[in-house]
């Protein structure tokens, strides 16, 4: 303190003259418009830099929140874009919701690979419910305790998705041949659907796991067996299935009844 | 300007004719002496910096107040009062502490580029913030040369005829 005192009677003419400076400053400002926007855009541009860095920090620091906004933007965005593309399909009676959560662990090197989502039973996820992002599907939830879920991944050779060409509405059966993690089978596509390189797949919307016209790839290959009357396609994926982090649990909640309902029909 | 009283009879004579002669307005010219610059050169060298700084703020504040001209005049006052030590050493090589300098017992050469000095300093500092452009440098240059002639012939006749150095 003494050090501060004696620093300040020592620099006193100096300190003087600076705050005398400040306040012709703040005068010339006051009183001249010219003056006051050259003052304006000499002090904007130097601190410009300064005001850039402090936002970059807190940016940094405001990840977290700024995170969670962006992730129920997207929630709220996804619903409204799988209600668009769902106005013509069944199943659009069916009001769906979806639950926003993390990949907290996921496999791509077996033949069976399974993705660990941070939202559990707590957060309303069930078996059976697709998982999904914005640029494709992901997989099929197999179990769920209060705070985590398992996943079956679309990069398991034991599951099949029910999906369907976009341009010709042919429906076909996906599933992952254990090959490339960025491409997939589709099988049981009739000939009749002439299908093209370049064809956009997206699901068929037949069951109650996920909502219909989501898009998940493009057709990357076209083989056309000699003894059979069914297509077999490589499907390139728009998700890149190993670098997942967040992720939406499609929940249909009246799916239960809409499955009740086609037991007892079949049973009638 | 050695006493208060000869000092405030100086500043009042100078503003007032500062004010009602050479109003650059008034002459409906950009050019014109500010020789209130004169007060900054006849304060008395012996008082403390700080008196300085705030004699010369107080100074070029009424010609602001009097040119509305925002505090422009302030600020050049003030950096010449800051800088006027500077000034002296940079004219009067020879002594050794500026504050024992007494104008009258130096040459009137040396009185004319001590004025000199400080009338381009105090010009530039009011020009820069009247301008403040790189593209108006031309203007600049101009009427920073033409109106520190102006004010230093104005200053060096009133010096001539109130000062009267003896070597």
């Amino acid at each position: 303190m003494q050090k501060l005192l004696n620093s300040i009677l020592r620099n006193g003419t100096l300190l003087l003259f600076l705050l005398l400076f400040a306040i012709a400053l703040l005068l010339i400002a006051n009183n001249q418009s010219y003056q006051r926007n050259k003052l304006l855009t000499f002090s904007n541009n130097i601190a410009a830099p300064f005001f850039n860095a402090r936002h970059q920090l807190t940016s940094y620091l405001k990840r977290n929140i700024q995170n969670q906004q962006l992730i129920a933007e997207n929630q709220y965005l996804l619903t409204q874009l799988i209600h668009q593309k769902n106005q013509h399909v069944l199943l659009d009676s069916l009001p769906f919701l979806v639950i926003p959560t993390q990949v907290i662990h996921n496999s791509i090197k077996q033949n069976h690979n399974y993705i660990t989502l941070n939202a559990g039973a707590e957060k309303g996820v069930k078996k059976e419910m697709g998982v999904i992002t914005a640029k494709g599907i992901v997989g099929v939830v197999y179990a769920t305790n209060t705070k985590t879920s398992g996943v079956i991944s679309l990069l398991n050779k034991s599951l099949r998705v029910n999906a369907k060409l976009k341009k010709s509405n042919h429906f076909g059966s996906l599933y992952w041949d254990g090959v490339a993690t960025n491409t997939m089978k589709l099988s049981d596509v009739p000939l009749a659907a002439n299908v093209e390189v370049g064809d956009t797949l997206t699901t068929g919307g037949m069951s109650a796991i996920f909502p219909a016209g989501i898009e998940i790839g493009v057709i990357q290959d076209v083989v056309v067996p000699l003894n059979d009357n069914y297509y077999t396609l490589t499907v390139s994926l728009f998700e890149d299935l190993t670098r997942l982090s967040n992720v939406y649990v499609v929940d249909f909640p009246q799916a239960e009844a809409l499955k009740e309902m086609i037991n007892s029909n079949n049973d009638e | 300007m050695n006493n208060i009283g000869t000092g405030i009879l100086w500043f009042l004579v100078v503003v007032f004719i500062q004010a009602f002669l050479f109003d650059p307005i008034l002459l409906g010219i950009p050019y014109a002496p500010f020789i209130y610059v004169i007060i900054l050169i006849l304060l008395p060298n012996n008082w403390e910096t700080w008196i300085v700084l705030l004699v010369g703020f107080f100074i070029g504040l009424c010609i602001d107040f009097i040119f509305l001209s925002g505090g422009i005049h302030a600020l050049a006052s003030l950096v010449v009062g800051y800088l006027r030590p500077m000034c002296i050493r940079a004219t009067y090589k020879d002594t050794v502490d500026p504050k024992e300098l007494k104008l009258k017992n130096e040459s009137s050469i040396s009185l004319f580029r001590y004025t000199l000095l400080v009338i381009l300093l105090h010009h530039f500092f009011m020009l820069v913030f009247v301008v403040f452009d790189w593209d108006s440098i031309g203007w600049f240059l101009t009427t920073w040369g033409v109106n520190s002639l102006l004010t230093f012939v104005a200053v060096a006749l009133l010096l001539l005829l109130t000062q009267i150095p003896k070597k």
